[in-house]
């Protein structure tokens, strides 16, 4: 179950949101344990984004799954998307 | 703490002659030359000599991260290169957006130095584990966007970020550059060419690595201060509405539009109002793209569904292609101004020389001096797109009159003569592609800037804005009672030295010069930064230790180019078109660069910088201030070190 809702029409691919999610795991800038990973769609200009929900582990990384960043006063991906494309559903209450 | 924190901690040599890796530890250079540029430039001054050309296998090509990319810090995306420029024989230098820098980072490497030649073309592909030299020669005559494709196919991994040349680099073309991510190019400098003289035709990086703050926590609170600097700042709120392209008018009635190779610096209203961004944004934007930590994302993305250029798709364009590609060549069609730039990103050309060479040779055509004979049967009219493309296209693969254009005005008007020196307009030999008649403290910037012309290393955006800053922000921001309007030359030195070494540190940390007072006062000072440099990498400085260490990187820059080149004082004039031929309509007209201006602007800037002012020449003692002991010695052993007396 997902605690995230994400915008793909406005996405701009920054990939803030994956170094602000490592921030969030280990204090660390680090794209490969983060919980969501920022892609191109096979249409341009589209842009991907998985959420890991669970750990997973492959040769060039180990996601790390998404705990709506517990422990943080709201989600850091949130935050620091600079458009807004990213909302954190209610803990409790998680719909992908 | 001994060492930066926010640090790969490691540089990667590679000798494609030899075939020989090794590395070395980046602290070696931190504390004095910060990272990314700073770093760059002493690799570049300590290991290419005078006697090295800029095709020698000798010379170096380094890439380098800045000290915050690839963190959370605003605009943390961006790289640097720097090599001896084949253009000016002098320092080669510029920069790049994109996830390149990044992801360099993540495989292990604050910078990356190039030197030798390969036997057969190459790639390099450059991983936490290994570093490999591949065959190329598939990629040999591609084009950027295939090269990108091609690298990430080949490797299975689409978070490969790839810097490459188009057939321009491998071509020599002068103005070949280097791109990354389809359409970001570190442009000027003829960096492109020195990557196809080592037959390079890529960089591919991928890393698995993580970026570590010496103070984690308090790095992040500085992070959102100045977030919340850049979210309340207007000037930042308009790149994030139109990026760079966002209000033409002003500019233009400021007289700062060059107009058919510079006949004028005022383009035709009519003209003008059929291109205005509204009409981008409404007809051709189809959406936008940031890179990383970037809280501004400029970016346009367009795409073209009818007319000779339908199909195409395509990152870009920023202010310069409206200079470039609309009022230079006196084109109007608004989808040409967007195949004109994908077209340079594709060959690998950068679009800010390759269009003033194309100008120069509108106007010698204009003028008689080039004739359908010399081009082809080209007839080169102002406003024709469609040659404007097939010069490029020409040039990229030095065919026809494309192999002359190749060279650059400079020397392409030596091989041409006839009286086309008259329309060239150059610095340091590189085309300069900034009208400057009307506003002098960006002219001195220009002018001066140690990679030959540009607009980044030391010309200033707030003479435009002279009337909405208030004197006790001038005072505390440049040390100048007020900021006078663009026709004087008061305290245009101070400016100019003031953005020269804020300019370097941004570089150096590898943020984006829209983040910091270059763009607006109220954004981010050296103050700024260095607090963000601190929290990142354990080693506390303050905003005038960080200005100093910018000082002694544009010092370094500065005896690179006195040394290799032999650049003084008269190598800091204006193009003499600009000194000759006043503005010949709007609001500015008759405005020109006096010399007697230029002269008492000289002298008041070598004296900012302590340089003598006869010759324009660094001085041991300042070089000693800033811990540069043994470029003074060099300077003296060539005989261009300023006297005492």
């Amino acid at each position: 179950m997902s605690h995230l809702k994400v915008d793909l029409d406005r996405c701009v691919g920054c990939k803030t949101c994956e170094i602000a999610c490592s921030y969030h795991h280990r204090k660390v800038f680090d794209p490969k344990i983060a919980s969501l990973e920022v892609g191109e769609a096979p249409e341009w200009p589209g842009v991907s984004i998985i959420l890991y929900e669970e750990q997973t582990g492959s040769e060039m990384g180990s996601h790390l799954s998404c705990d709506a960043c517990e422990g943080e006063p709201g989600a850091l991906c949130t935050k620091y998307c600079p458009v807004g494309a990213i909302q954190l559903q209610s803990r409790r209450s998680c719909r992908g | 703490m001994d060492r930066p924190v926010s640090s790969a901690g490691r540089i990667l040599h590679i000798d494609l002659t030899s075939g020989k890796i090794w590395t070395e530890p980046t602290d070696t250079y931190s504390a004095k030359f910060i990272g990314g540029r700073g770093i760059d430039l002493w690799l570049l001054y300590k290991g290419v000599k005078p006697w090295m050309t800029p095709f020698d296998p000798a010379n170096r090509l380094i890439f380098g991260s800045g000290v915050l990319t690839g963190t959370m810090a605003p605009c943390a995306t961006r790289y640097s290169l720097e090599a001896k420029s084949p253009v000016t024989g002098a320092t080669g230098s510029g920069n790049s957006c994109g996830f390149f820098g990044q992801e360099m980072r993540l495989s292990g490497y604050d910078h990356i130095v190039i030197q030798g030649k390969a036997r057969v073309p190459v790639y390099l592909w450059i991983t936490n584990e290994k570093v490999e030299l591949r065959n190329a020669s598939p990629l040999w005559g591609k084009t950027t966007w295939e090269t990108d494709q091609w690298i990430k196919e080949e490797a299975g991994d689409k978070r490969a970020q790839v810097a490459c040349i188009g057939p321009s680099g491998e071509n020599l073309v002068k103005t070949a550059c280097v791109i990354t991510n389809r359409a970001r190019a570190v442009g000027k400098c003829g960096l492109g060419a020195v990557m196809g003289a080592k037959n390079l035709k890529a960089i591919a990086v991928r890393g698995t690595g993580s970026i570590e703050m010496a103070y984690a926590e308090r790095f992040m609170d500085e992070v959102d201060r100045v977030l919340e600097k850049l979210k309340r700042s207007d000037r930042a709120e308009s790149l994030r509405k139109w990026g760079t392209y966002g209000r033409p008018i002003p500019l233009n009635e400021s007289c700062l539009f060059p107009v058919r190779n510079f006949q004028d610096d005022h383009w035709d209203p009519d003209k003008m109002n059929k291109l205005l961004p509204d009409v981008y944004r409404k007809d051709y934007e189809v959406g936008r793209r940031g890179y990383l930590s970037c809280p501004l994302y400029c970016s346009h993305l367009y795409k073209i569904d009818e007319g000779p250029y339908a199909g195409l798709t395509c990152e870009g364009f920023e202010f310069n292609t409206v200079w470039n590609f609309m009022s230079r060549l006196d084109i109007d069609y608004v989808p040409a101004v967007i195949k004109l730039h994908s077209l340079c990103n594709e060959y690998g050309l950068d679009q800010d020389s390759s269009s003033c060479v194309i100008a120069w040779a509108f106007e010698c055509f204009e003028k008689g001096i080039l004739t359908e004979k010399d081009t082809g049967g080209l007839k080169l009219k102002w406003g024709d797109h469609e040659v404007v493309a097939e010069l490029l296209r020409k040039m990229a693969f030095r065919e026809g009159i494309g192999n002359v254009l190749a060279e650059g005005s400079q020397k392409a008007s030596t091989l041409v003569g006839k009286g086309s020196e008259r329309y060239v307009t150059h610095l340091k030999g590189q085309d300069s592609m900034e009208a400057m008649r009307a506003a002098k403290g960006w002219a001195l910037g220009c002018c001066v800037s140690t990679r030959g012309g540009g607009h980044t290393r030391g010309a200033n955006l707030v003479e435009l804005a002279h009337k909405a800053i208030p004197p006790e922000v001038a005072q505390k921001t440049w040390g100048i009672p007020g900021v006078a309007e663009p026709s004087s030359c008061e305290g245009k030195a101070q400016l100019v030295t003031y953005y020269e070494r804020l300019q370097a540190i941004v570089d150096s940390l590898g943020l984006c010069l829209f983040t910091s007072t270059w763009w607006s006062p109220d954004l981010l000072d050296p103050e700024d930064y260095a607090r963000l440099y601190s929290a990142a990498t354990g080693r506390e400085i303050d905003g005038k230790e960080l200005v100093l260490a910018g000082e002694r990187i544009h010092n370094v820059e500065k005896a690179f180019n006195v040394l290799h080149a032999g650049f003084c004082r008269q190598d800091d004039y204006p193009p003499k078109r600009f000194m000759e031929e006043p503005v010949k309509s709007g609001p500015a007209r008759g405005e020109f660069l006096r010399r007697k201006d230029w002269d008492r602007m000289l002298d008041e800037y070598y004296e900012l910088h302590g340089w003598e002012k006869k010759t324009g020449w660094q001085e041991r003692s300042q070089l000693e201030r800033l811990g540069l002991e043994e470029v003074a010695d060099d300077l003296e052993r060539a005989g261009r070190l300023a006297p005492l007396f």
